[in-house]
């Protein structure tokens, strides 16, 4: 065949350079052959020799511009295409009625194309987008030419006449872009999307053959597209086949499933291990731009040169952090369905909204984050939400209302649960834990205190809570579970209007931000998303107040202040929170002002567990390598605070 | 959760390392002045010593963690851990020894040799030895004319000494 022939001619000659001589050289052979071969004739041959003479110049170098005639030969080339398939079209391309596979086709060959061919569609999809945004973009169009093409050739070489056909006419309408015949835009752009959905309907056909009737079916409007693409002229504005746009190209769950040959699994592990390695790149190469020889700026060029290398390694851990994430997108369709199933189940009616599904977490934090979620969303079902019956003679909608929001906040991933049920009751809670013996008094105690008492183990039993508050049935487990990957959750309320439950999770498990302190001679690294802000006191914001130790009055608010130097039995720190600084860092709604020597500055870290076998730490969740090489302990706010306050509320 | 293990890999290896198993190479080292011996498959490098991070209210054996090509490893201090004076003017490197999946990185004053100890030259500790416990030890063997405390590293750095002491702490408190 021909044409095909000077069709791949065509594409080598796009990819090439004037200075890839040899290429070049092989692609005039090919011409020279093809013309010896008398399969040009006519108009096409003449263009054919013209652009071997081209070439030949452009490879012995002679030609003033090289550059010019290179594309000259392209020029040369459609032309003969074009003069050559005037030729073939006076004869049928294919016989009329092909319903059937090509009867010595070979099924693995044609499974492959397939999905070949749907990449290439779904690479040229993106393409055309791109393309309608910046009609110029030639790599673009060279994108979706390549891949007509490539259809084109290859549905030819497996006897699928009909997609061959249809990717030459598609591949045609291209072609007049290229050739700025008309530009890029309105109903061209049209036709060549529909063109794309007609050849993946087309290819899908096959694999439907293959897989069930062995029947190609025909596209519906195949024979409409293919009239409007020969025809196409752009000075008519009004795309020709308004019917087509009522054609809903529906392969959309066929063309995820193909779409998937575009990613590969990678075991988790290595991934770890990836991120490890980058890690220790990002550190290593801090270190040599720490070297006192860049510091005095005596080696310019060398300094150039550094700085370039850390752009690049620092692209390389984004993109290496990046690879871990997932969308939480799938978490969330699995919570709709919890509550469709448990409202159903409990003669409920809810109306479940979610937002921020396109929000992406650590990998490994998903697994881990679901089974607490769909807890929580239970829970908000089952007890949360009143029946019909008690919501409308409480004044409220019949219909519940449960809303799922995911969002950035600092460095962590929000997600929040609200609900309009009934809602937590301080009271019962505070004469349950009162019961319980959990408490003494719920004097001193704030709101979030108070709810924090749901959270304690062996608090709730099922029966008690639904009679309490409608909620708490295993929340100690879903605290812990969150817990364990650095999460936080918190509880808001209100009596009769609903609940709140606010969970924060890191964005991933292996990146912190944090704050850098110093205790002495001791480093220790804050979680930047708890640091409310540091100031240094006065003497009259400081005061001890019986049986809750030191605190400090800022801005209305009181703290406990927590020595840190301490707590953690750190020599030569300073001991007068006067001369040092109040770090205060919020733990849900409670806050504590940590006593620090000074703040070092804001450091992305990576979190390491610190080994097994020292087992659970006393207030630090895991180390960090810092830029000298050195491991700073990440401080776990929570378990510090806890730290610094004996269990008072315990009634003994 | 990982601690459940260790004892029981711990269990294992003297179980074994008690019938015939003893004889093979060892890393030798001194702390105060005596010689001991580490199974070679046991080490998995030797370094310099390093600036480490102290860990606070941890155990007073336990030296904190340093950073070994991007992992955070603990750091013990086998003097500490056997009750002996300290002398940090004498350490001089830190082993580092593989325990099935952990690593932990063990001061010593100085590595001395690597030597080949057949079964026939080692002796069963008895119950008094200088310092540390005899439970500790896998034995007591001979090369040339000294004598090496060949130790018994999973139960020194097992998971049971650790535990019995945060909970001697955890009652204290």
């Amino acid at each position: 065949m021909s044409l095909p022939a000077i069709d791949d001619i065509a594409i080598l000659l796009l990819q090439l350079e004037i200075d890839d001589v040899d290429d070049l050289a092989k692609v005039r052979n090919a011409l020279v052959s093809l013309l010896k071969e008398k399969s040009a004739t006519g108009a096409a041959a003449s263009h054919l020799i013209r652009a071997v003479e081209l070439l030949g110049n452009v490879i012995s170098t002679k030609s003033e511009n090289a550059t010019d005639d290179l594309v000259a030969v392209g020029v040369c080339l459609e032309l003969a295409m074009n003069a050559s398939s005037d030729e073939a079209s006076d004869q049928p391309l294919f016989a009329a009625s092909l319903d059937s596979l090509p009867e010595d086709s070979d099924a693995a060959l044609l499974r492959e194309f397939v999905g070949e061919g749907l990449e290439y569609i779904v690479a040229s999809e993106s393409a055309l987008l791109s393309l309608e945004n910046n009609p110029d973009d030639r790599e673009a169009l060279d994108t979706v030419f390549r891949a007509f093409h490539t259809v084109k050739g290859t549905s030819a070489f497996l006897g699928l006449s009909r997609a061959a056909a249809f990717a030459h006419e598609a591949e045609s309408l291209l072609s007049r872009v290229r050739d700025k015949e008309f530009s890029y835009s309105g109903s061209c752009a049209e036709l060549a999307l529909r063109s794309i959905d007609m050849l993946r309907e087309l290819l899908q056909a096959v694999e439907v053959a293959l897989d069930e009737s062995g029947v190609l079916a025909v596209p519906a409007q195949y024979d409409e597209l293919t009239r409007a693409l020969k025809s196409f002229d752009p000075s008519v504005d009004v795309f020709p086949i308004q019917s087509l746009a009522l054609v809903s190209p529906e392969p959309k769950a066929a063309h995820s499933d193909s779409s998937i040959d575009a990613t590969i699994r990678v075991r988790t592990d290595r991934l770890d291990r990836l991120l490890n390695i980058v890690g220790e790149l990002v550190i290593a190469q801090t270190i040599i731009a720490g070297d006192s020889c860049f510091v005095h700026g005596q080696q310019p060029e060398l300094t150039r040169k550094v700085a370039h290398a850390g752009k690049i390694v620092r692209e390389l851990q984004e993109l290496s952090m990046s690879m871990r994430t997932v969308p939480l997108r799938a978490t969330f369709q699995k919570l709709a369905r919890v509550v469709r199933d448990t409202s159903s189940k409990t003669g409920k009616s809810v109306n479940f909204v979610t937002d921020g599904d396109e929000v992406e977490i650590d990998r490994n934090l998903v697994d881990l984050f679901a089974d607490p979620l769909i807890h929580m969303v239970r829970n908000a079902v089952d007890h949360g939400i009143e029946s019909p019956i008690d919501r409308e003679t409480q004044g409220k909608p019949r219909t519940g209302q449960i809303h799922l929001t995911a969002y950035h906040s600092s460095g962590n991933v929000v997600v929040e649960l609200t609900d309009d049920g009934r809602g937590l009751s301080r009271e019962k809670i505070v004469l349950r834990a009162i019961a319980n013996g959990t408490i003494a008094s719920d004097a001193n105690m704030s709101d979030s205190d108070v709810f924090d008492l749901a959270f304690a183990p062996g608090f709730s039993t099922a029966e008690v809570v639904t009679d309490i508050s409608g909620r708490g049935v295993g929340l100690d487990v879903v605290r812990r579970n969150l817990e364990t990957v650095g999460g936080r959750i918190d509880i808001n309320s209100t009596a009769g209007k609903g609940s709140k439950f606010t969970v924060r999770l890191p964005f991933t498990l292996a990146v912190t931000d944090g704050m850098l302190v110093r205790v002495g001679a001791e480093r220790y690294v804050l979680p930047l998303a708890q640091i409310q802000m540091s100031f240094r006191p006065d003497a009259s914001m400081l005061s001890t107040i019986a049986g809750r130790g030191e605190v400090v009055l800022q801005r209305g608010t009181i703290m406990p202040v927590v020595r840190l130097h301490r707590l953690f039995n750190v020599p030569d720190a300073v001991d007068n929170p006067l001369e040092g600084l109040l770090v205060i860092v919020n733990d849900g709604d409670r806050r504590s002002a940590l006593l620090v020597d000074e703040l070092l500055g804001q450091q992305q870290v990576v979190a390491k567990r610190l080994g097994n076998s020292l087992g659970q730490l006393d207030g630090f969740s895991g180390g960090a390598i810092l830029g000298d090489g050195r491991v700073a302990l990440i401080l776990d706010v929570r378990e510090t605070i806890a730290l610094n306050t004996p269990p008072l509320r315990l009634a003994s | 959760m990982t601690t459940s293990e260790i004892p029981s890999v711990s269990n294992a290896t003297a179980a074994s390392s008690g019938a015939s198993s003893r004889a093979g190479k060892y890393l030798t080292f001194f702390l105060a002045g005596e010689e001991y011996g580490l199974e070679i498959m046991k080490v998995s490098e030797i370094i310099g010593m390093q600036t480490i991070t102290r860990i606070p209210r941890t155990p007073d054996f336990v030296r904190g963690v340093i950073n070994l090509r991007g992992r955070v490893i603990p750091i013990t201090d086998l003097r500490r851990k056997f009750g002996m004076p300290n002398d940090h003017a004498a350490e001089s490197c830190i082993i580092v020894v593989q325990i099935s999946d952990v690593q932990t990185g063990l001061v010593v004053d100085r590595v001395s040799d690597v030597v080949a100890v057949a079964e026939a030259d080692i002796e069963d500790s008895p119950a008094f030895c200088s310092g540390v416990r005899s439970d500790l030890l896998l034995g007591i063997g001979k090369a040339g004319d000294k004598v090496k405390l060949l130790l018994n590293i999973d139960k020194v750095l097992s998971a049971g000494e650790l535990v019995s002491v945060s909970e001697a702490s955890a009652q204290a408190a």
